[in-house]
């Protein structure tokens, strides 16, 4: 199909969701994205995707608003961290590492970068089908909720998950160390900034190297760096589940604390994954995996 | 093109090409070691100076650009480090004066917009160098490389661009002189490959060599050829099997060598002729004898005085015109010499040299003519001997009878005894004088031969000779349907003879056997009178056929010794021979044989 036959259908359905939202005042709803350059402003197209109107948008160093907004959605951690009024719902997004600070604030629901538990182990196992020992590399803060529901979902399907805790950036080495001991299978970098350190990952992929443990980032770009896999929850994700968030709240609806994606993207570096014994299937692993070569 | 030839065409076209491809690989490799290292680590040192370009580039003030761009070129070697802003104004510069300047050239205004590192070769000041352009980022935030990881999608925070010069004479001559090292490696290697490929060609084609050498010998016609056996290889074994396979012809072929040998040394002389009748090929007694030079290709009949009139013939006799005008008696057979396929080749001829032998034939004729002659005037002397002896012998006897019969009155016992023996002396030598006439008679008489039934004249001689002693007991046994072929009166005379010495030298004894018949000996036919009389003394079986010899004493035998010389002439006169085997008192046995010889 082309891209002109394909844009008629896409625009009817921005009309038709135009027409089918509650009217509400613009103030009620307003995008604060972080200064940086990163990928914020995807994830800010993926959630006007899924909102379906135009909503204020305020670009850091900008200032925030100061009132009068209901919900403030966040895109990334310098967005989520700005005061906002206290009685605004905070939906945070892009933001990882952050959920545990954002419990000291008003209302918030926190749109995670980890993927569902189910999902991201289903997801190793079809990049790793011998996968039995997963070790999950954080520091504890932000997963501390995560690690027990994973530890469910990987008894589910005959994965045990073991997490030496990283005590802070420089505890990594420590932690890798005792993940050596515990004789795991495979690494997960759970999203957490303190730790994925430029000096960290190339720590952790020269212990996967070394040792031949495949080393599973939670982002596209650390694939790129090299990680032997990643997988990521994509930024139009985090904006979309943003969008449903908010319209929720909007609505109404009492909203979780915390929000796991269910859709995820694999990104293989086939040198790094070569490089630290990951023997890929042989049957391959679908159209829908990104190959780095 | 020889083997080898095409080896080494093959090993050097191959070499070169593996040469070339070498050379390309390892320029390939070298470059990407050489040039590659030093683009990694332009862009890894300048990438680690970001942090210091960043925050100069953040103040936006020379001062503060310079010291980290004059430490980037120390550490780069490099011509130039040059910080620009993003619209690519030259904000410093190791050469102060470019300072303000603003970069205009398609490579800057690629790499000023893009998000990586880029690298461009270039000629600088007439020096061929590496251009790079980096992008400077403001220090990234822990969440940035997280999300990001070393990429950058924004360009809304770009501080500016780095500019490197990095100068690659050093690195292209070091890259240079290494290929040339190799170079010379691989040509070095190569001549050493190829000189060790004709060696190894040399020791591979020897036995082949000597496979092609036996093979040419056994074209020759020489089977027994064996070739050495030089390696345990492929090539061992096809030796070996070549050496099995010639075994094998020479144990079940004639060689030609051999049949040349058997030819080139056999006496007579051979001729082989085309199928017209030219000569092709003569033999070494031949070529001798006929002067082969001049005969090989003139027609059959020159080397004859007058050619036989059959082209096959068998033991013809001819006379050769041999070397230096000269005849040779032969005696010549030849025959039609046909291929395989039953196509007419040619003929064949044999010559053997019968110059001796017709000499002694021509002494032997001479001899014989003489020894007739002789004996036809010895003959003829006895007869009329005989002859004349027959009127005086008469006479002596019939007066004899007279004075017996007339005056027998006036002569006493004594005169009368003498006149007796007169008279039996007389009728002694009549007999003596008929023999010697029938000897005579048999010599001179001309054989008319025809088929003989000997059983027949056997038994009437045996009737005969009962008749002539009725008392006697004496068991005649006579072989049927024993016959001949000779002349019926000589044979009868024969065997006449022989029964009669049987009847006689069995007289002695109350009861005989006298046996008649033939028997085979070796495909010949012998005929044998057998008794059971007195017998002889084989000592004396030599004079037992000469004429007047008596083995027994007169008074105990009578007979004038002449009977067995008679049959000894009939026999030679029948092509055959004579003779006895006896013993004294167990009897005698006489054979002969017919036609054993040409008469």
């Amino acid at each position: 199909m082309s891209s002109d036959r394909a844009a008629a259908p896409s625009a009817l359905l921005l009309i038709a969701a135009l027409a089918a939202a509650s009217p509400a005042p613009a103030q009620e709803v307003i995008a604060v994205l972080s200064s940086a350059p990163g990928p914020y402003q995807a994830a800010f197209d993926g959630f006007l995707k899924a909102f379906g109107r135009e909503v204020p948008r305020v670009r850091l160093p900008a200032r925030p608003p100061a009132a009068g907004a209901r919900v403030v959605v966040a895109f990334g951690g310098e967005a989520a961290v700005q005061p906002y009024p206290a009685d605004a719902l905070l939906i945070a997004c892009m933001a990882p590492g952050l959920g545990a600070r954002l419990r000291h604030r008003g209302p918030f629901v926190f749109v995670s970068m980890k993927p569902a538990p189910g999902r991201l182990l289903s997801e190793l196992r079809r990049l790793q089908p011998g996968l039995k020992r997963l070790a999950v590399l954080s520091d504890g803060r932000d997963t501390a909720g995560y690690i027990p529901d994973l530890r469910r979902a990987g008894a589910a399907i005959g994965v045990e998950i073991v997490s030496p805790r990283a005590a802070g950036p420089n505890g990594v080495p420590s932690a890798l160390r005792a993940l050596l001991a515990a004789k795991a299978d495979a690494i997960w970098l759970a999203p957490d900034p303190s730790l994925a350190t430029p000096e960290n990952f190339q720590t952790i992929k020269q212990f996967s190297w070394d040792n031949r443990v495949p080393f599973y980032a939670p982002t596209r770009g650390l694939a790129v760096a090299g990680a032997a896999a990643a997988v990521s929850v994509g930024a139009e994700e985090e904006g979309r589940l943003a969008a449903d968030l908010a319209r929720r709240a909007l609505a109404g609806e009492e909203l979780p604390e915390v929000v796991y994606p269910t859709r995820t993207s694999i990104t293989v570096n086939l040198e790094s994954a070569k490089n630290s014994g990951l023997a890929l299937p042989q049957n391959g692993l679908g159209k829908d995996v990104e190959a780095l070569r | 093109m020889k083997l080898q030839a095409k080896f080494l065409a093959l090993i050097l076209g191959a070499g070169l090409l593996a040469s070339v491809l070498v050379l390309v690989l390892i320029q390939g490799s070298v470059h990407s070691i050489i040039i590659g290292g030093i683009e990694k680590s332009s862009v890894v040192l300048a990438i680690a100076s970001m942090h210091d370009l960043a925050a100069a580039l953040a103040s936006g003030r020379e001062t503060d650009l310079l010291p980290v761009l004059q430490k980037l070129q120390r550490e780069e070697g490099a011509l130039y480090a040059a910080a620009l802003d993003p619209d690519g104004k030259v904000l410093a510069h190791t050469t102060v004066t470019e300072r303000g300047r603003v970069e205009v050239d398609e490579f800057t205004r690629a790499g000023l917009s893009a998000g990586e590192p880029r690298l461009k070769k270039g000629i600088v000041r007439g020096e061929p160098v590496l251009l790079i352009t980096v992008p400077v980022w403001p220090p990234a935030a822990d969440e940035e490389f997280l999300l990001s990881g070393p990429l950058r999608t924004g360009l809304k925070s770009r501080l500016g661009t780095l500019k490197l010069a990095v100068p690659l004479r050093a690195p292209e001559e070091t890259e240079t002189r290494i290929l040339r090292d190799i170079s010379l490696i691989v040509v070095l290697i190569g001549a050493i490959v190829c000189g060790l490929f004709v060696l190894l060609a040399r020791g591979m084609l020897a036995p082949i060599h000597g496979l092609m050498a036996g093979i040419a010998r056994i074209g020759r016609g020489q089977f027994d050829v064996k070739v050495p056996v030089l390696s345990r290889d492929e090539l061992g074994e096809l030796a070996e099997s070549f050496n099995a396979m010639s075994g094998e012809l020479a144990r079940t072929t004639v060689s030609k060598e051999y049949v040349e040998g058997i030819l080139e040394n056999m006496d007579d002389m051979l001729v082989v002729t085309d199928p017209e009748g030219r000569i092709q090929t003569v033999n070494r007694a031949a070529a001798e004898a006929l002067d082969g030079s001049e005969v090989v290709g003139r027609p059959l009949d020159a080397i004859f005085e007058s050619p036989p009139k059959e082209e096959v013939v068998r033991d013809a006799e001819v006379v050769l015109r041999v070397k230096n005008g000269g005849r040779m008696p032969a005696l010549y057979s030849s025959t039609v010499f046909r291929g395989r396929d039953g196509r007419l080749r040619g003929f064949i001829g044999v010559a053997k040299d019968i110059t001796a032998r017709k000499r002694s034939e021509e002494a032997l004729l001479a001899a014989k003519l003489a020894a007739e002659a002789s004996n036809r005037e010895l003959e003829t002397f006895s007869y009329s001997v005989a002859h004349d002896l027959r009127a005086p012998l008469r006479a002596v006897d019939g007066f004899s009878q007279l004075l017996l019969s007339e005056y027998s009155g006036r002569l006493d016992e004594a005169g009368k005894d003498y006149l007796t023996r007169v008279r039996q002396g007389s009728k002694r030598m009549g007999h003596l004088i008929d023999d010697l006439l029938n000897l005579s008679r048999i010599t001179r008489t001309v054989l008319r031969p025809e088929s003989v039934d000997l059983s027949a004249l056997a038994a009437a001689i045996g009737d005969e000779l009962r008749r002539s002693e009725p008392g006697r007991q004496v068991d005649f046994v006579v072989a049927p349907n024993v016959r001949a072929w000779g002349d019926a009166n000589l044979l009868r005379v024969t065997l006449v003879n022989l029964l009669g010495n049987a009847w006689k030298y069995t007289g002695k004894h109350p009861t005989a056997r006298i046996e008649f018949g033939a028997e085979n000996r070796g495909g010949s036919t012998v005929y044998f009178v057998r008794d059971d009389g007195a017998g002889f003394d084989m000592s004396l079986s030599k004079r037992l056929f000469e004429p007047f010899t008596r083995l027994h004493a007169a008074n105990e035998f009578e007979g004038t010794g002449i009977g067995l010389a008679t049959v000894q002439r009939v026999i030679s006169r029948h092509g055959g021979r004579v003779w006895a085997e006896s013993a004294v008192e167990r009897g005698a046995a006489f054979y002969f044989t017919l036609w054993e010889r040409k008469s």
